[in-house]
């Protein structure tokens, strides 16, 4: 019996592509279709989900799909390429080295090698799914014939669940302005992340969520920060959540924040759990996202499901993702950032507004339904059934 | 060098030049690279000019390794891509050695290029390895002076004005006030000068900087080593100087002598080490302590200044608290 069969190098628990996959094929198997996750190397926490790539040689079945998962470099690339399944690619994007490569020579050369292998399978897909449309731009450049852009298959943390995606999210409303949105622990303290207790904020609260890469540009977060403090807020502080993905930039980041003097205002939550961020997200006052590059953002949506007001910079998905909800800026000038900011803070109307677009655009960008129509798509590719118009093809 | 003056929030004034240099700062926190290189960039560049010569060779017949067979199994016996591309390369370039030798050589000729590519790539490799084992190396080794910085406030120095205004006649060209401060002094100076500041302490240089005095907000060592040689007609020297190791000062007055024109003027205004003991925050902090008058008297003549004196004190100057040297550089 045939079936639609995922490749990811590796299952990572919390992380957007493992969550991704995972849902994929829950949805798969509801539909009674065979699916199994294949990987490169085993993550200690998934291995029970997973199989080795070498197995697949023994479960392979005639009319097989196989979909790849790509967002970074892997031996599997080149293994699927020599397969004789119809392949879809999944291009969940690639971060460009010249970003890593001052920061970590080692993972910016993996990034060349991934940038390479996605171009190589171009002719090799019968598919490529990308997730924004910046990423399918990528996809049509390496020359992959028959694109589609679908978002990522996400299970939003609590609070932002399936319930407000379906019903257009606004049904609490935003929130009043000058509402404490603050989770307060003991007297006189906040409840931060991972349950350890801060002295009580009085400054607004800027949020940043993601692993602390070079690509998310937190630096350009920070001078923001002090230009905020100078200018509207001395209490101001900024939380950053993320594992430190490349030591180095989060080295870096601590003792540039201390040379600013914020080293009591920026504050390095690490990884949290999904009941910390969603705390995180209710306590904060603006998500501030001032990336180089994007190629999705998930957090925006969370923000956006929290109805946290969201300034960002327009690069790479960002505007795509945000469409016309929050803030977009063109560029990262500080004072820029600092204004705008101030502007949701001090402008109630400008807040409200930010919020209720921010719901509304939760609904158009069709996230209930990524699940629904990347099945689609991939049975019809199993299939060889025509395809839905979402399908763009080009000639070569 | 501009000169102070601009106001703090036109388009291209000080203000916004000031934030752009500040989040530019970040680079030089790079373990791979400094201001003004970049290791890594060329590295990537490399890296993929020879993924994309190899994919352009390679790709002109794709042979992949250990494809699947009719029955869905592996099949075997496939060429492994990289001598493929090997191979492929030969071809390619086989018109081009048929040029430079007999045939019996040209087979030979070609392992010994592409052995002394690869030979050359990995020794690049290999220097890559040990320039990041250095850099983590330096990083591990590095004073906490800067880290520092943030937590001791700058003393205002407006009041040296007079006599280091008096010290500086005759020297011609750009005036750098390093560490700045608020920019008491530097814009005093600016009356009649061409005067820029440096302020590592970017809640201070923001003040400066709205003063009007275009401040860099960088360490003082890294502005003096990213400008260009002799070019500054005046330095005044405060603050750093006075948290320094002796071995990082006597660095940092080379590397001063070395920005300054001939005939140009270097002015350090010193904190009395006499007052430092009262500061118990510094005294236990510091990695180094102040020099005397006396001591930096010594070490400018040393350095080859001429004309070397300790400045007439104003009379705001409370006893003790801080001095002035200045010399002229030959």
């Amino acid at each position: 019996m045939s079936g639609v069969h995922q490749f990811v190098p590796m299952l990572h628990l919390g992380d957007a592509v493992g969550q991704h996959t995972e849902e994929l094929q829950a949805l798969l198997r509801r539909l009674g279709v065979r699916s199994e996750i294949y990987v490169e190397l085993e993550d200690p926490e998934t291995g029970h989900l997973t199989r080795h790539m070498d197995r697949y040689a023994v479960d392979a079945a005639p009319g097989d799909l196989l979909v790849y998962q790509l967002a970074t470099a892997s031996d599997m690339a080149g293994w699927l390429a020599s397969r004789q399944e119809p392949l879809v690619v999944n291009y969940h994007n690639l971060t460009p080295p010249e970003l890593i490569a001052p920061w970590d020579n080692g993972l910016a050369r993996h990034q060349v090698r991934a940038t390479g292998e996605r171009d190589r399978l171009a002719g090799r897909s019968v598919l490529g799914v990308a997730v924004s449309e910046v990423n399918r731009a990528d996809l049509v450049a390496a020359g992959y014939r028959a694109t589609a852009v679908v978002p990522p298959i996400v299970r939003l943390i609590d609070g932002c669940g399936a319930a407000d995606l379906d019903a257009g999210g606004r049904a609490g409303g935003p929130p009043e302005v000058g509402t404490e949105r603050t989770e307060v622990g003991a007297e006189g303290t906040e409840v931060g992340a991972e349950g350890a207790a801060r002295p009580r904020r009085r400054g607004a609260r800027w949020l940043s969520v993601g692993r602390l890469a070079p690509n998310k540009a937190l630096e350009h977060a920070m001078v923001s920060l002090l230009a905020y403090r100078m200018r509207h807020d001395p209490d101001a502080e900024l939380v950053i959540a993320g594992r430190p993905a490349f030591p180095a930039y989060a080295r870096a980041l601590r003792r540039f924040a201390a040379e600013l003097g914020l080293a009591r205002a920026v504050h390095f939550e690490g990884r949290v759990s999904d009941r910390t961020l969603a705390g995180l997200y209710r306590s904060a006052d603006v998500l501030v996202v001032v990336s180089a590059h994007e190629g999705f953002c998930l957090p925006v949506v969370e923000a956006m499901a929290h109805r946290l007001p969201v300034v960002a910079l327009a690069r790479g998905a960002l505007p795509e993702v945000l469409g016309g909800a929050g803030v977009l800026l063109d560029e990262p000038d500080p004072l820029t950032v600092a204004d705008a900011v101030w502007t949701l803070q001090s402008d109630k109307a400008a807040r409200a507004r930010a919020v209720a677009n921010g719901c509304d655009r939760m609904v158009s960008l069709g996230l209930a339904g990524a699940g629904r129509r990347l099945v689609d798509l991939l049975l019809a590719a199993r299939d060889r059934r025509p395809w839905p118009g979402e399908v763009r093809t080009a000639t070569r | 060098m501009t000169s102070a003056g601009p106001t703090p929030d036109d388009g291209a004034g000080t203000l916004p030049a000031f934030l752009r240099e500040l989040t530019g700062s970040f680079r030089r926190l790079r373990p791979q690279g400094s201001l003004r290189w970049n290791f890594s960039d060329a590295w990537v560049r490399l890296e993929r000019s020879r993924a994309r010569l190899l994919e352009d060779i390679g790709d002109q017949q794709p042979q992949p390794r250990g494809g699947a067979g009719p029955d869905g199994g592996e099949r075997r016996g496939a060429r492994t891509p990289s001598l493929d591309v090997l191979g492929r390369a030969r071809a390619r370039l086989r018109p081009l050695f048929e040029t430079a030798a007999p045939q019996d050589r040209q087979d030979a000729r070609w392992r010994e290029m592409t052995e002394a590519l690869d030979a050359a790539l990995e020794a690049l490799r290999y220097l890559t390895a040990r320039v990041e084992a250095l850099e983590d190396a330096a990083e591990l080794h590095r004073r906490p002076v800067d880290g520092l910085d943030w937590l001791m406030a700058p003393q205002p120095l407006g009041h040296w004005a007079g006599p280091v205004s008096d010290r500086l006649a005759g020297a011609g060209g750009p005036v750098l006030h390093a560490e700045c401060g608020a920019g008491e002094l530097a814009l005093a100076l600016a009356i009649d000068r061409v005067v820029e500041g440096v302020e590592p302490r970017s809640g201070v240089a923001w003040t400066a900087t709205e003063a009007g005095l275009r401040v860099h907000p960088v360490p003082v060592p890294d502005h003096l080593a990213a400008l260009e040689p002799e070019v500054l007609g005046a330095l005044v020297l405060s603050g750093v100087v006075d948290r320094l190791a002796l071995e990082d000062l006597l660095a940092l007055v080379e590397l001063a002598t070395g920005r300054l024109q001939h005939g140009g003027v270097l002015v350090v205004i010193g904190t009395d080490p006499a007052v430092v003991p009262a500061d118990p925050l510094a005294g236990e902090l510091l990695p180094g302590h102040p020099l005397r008058p006396e001591t930096w008297a010594l070490l400018l003549e040393r350095s080859g200044y001429r004309e070397v004196a300790t400045l007439e004190p104003p009379a705001e100057v409370t006893a003790g608290s801080t001095f002035a040297v200045g010399g002229r550089r030959p």
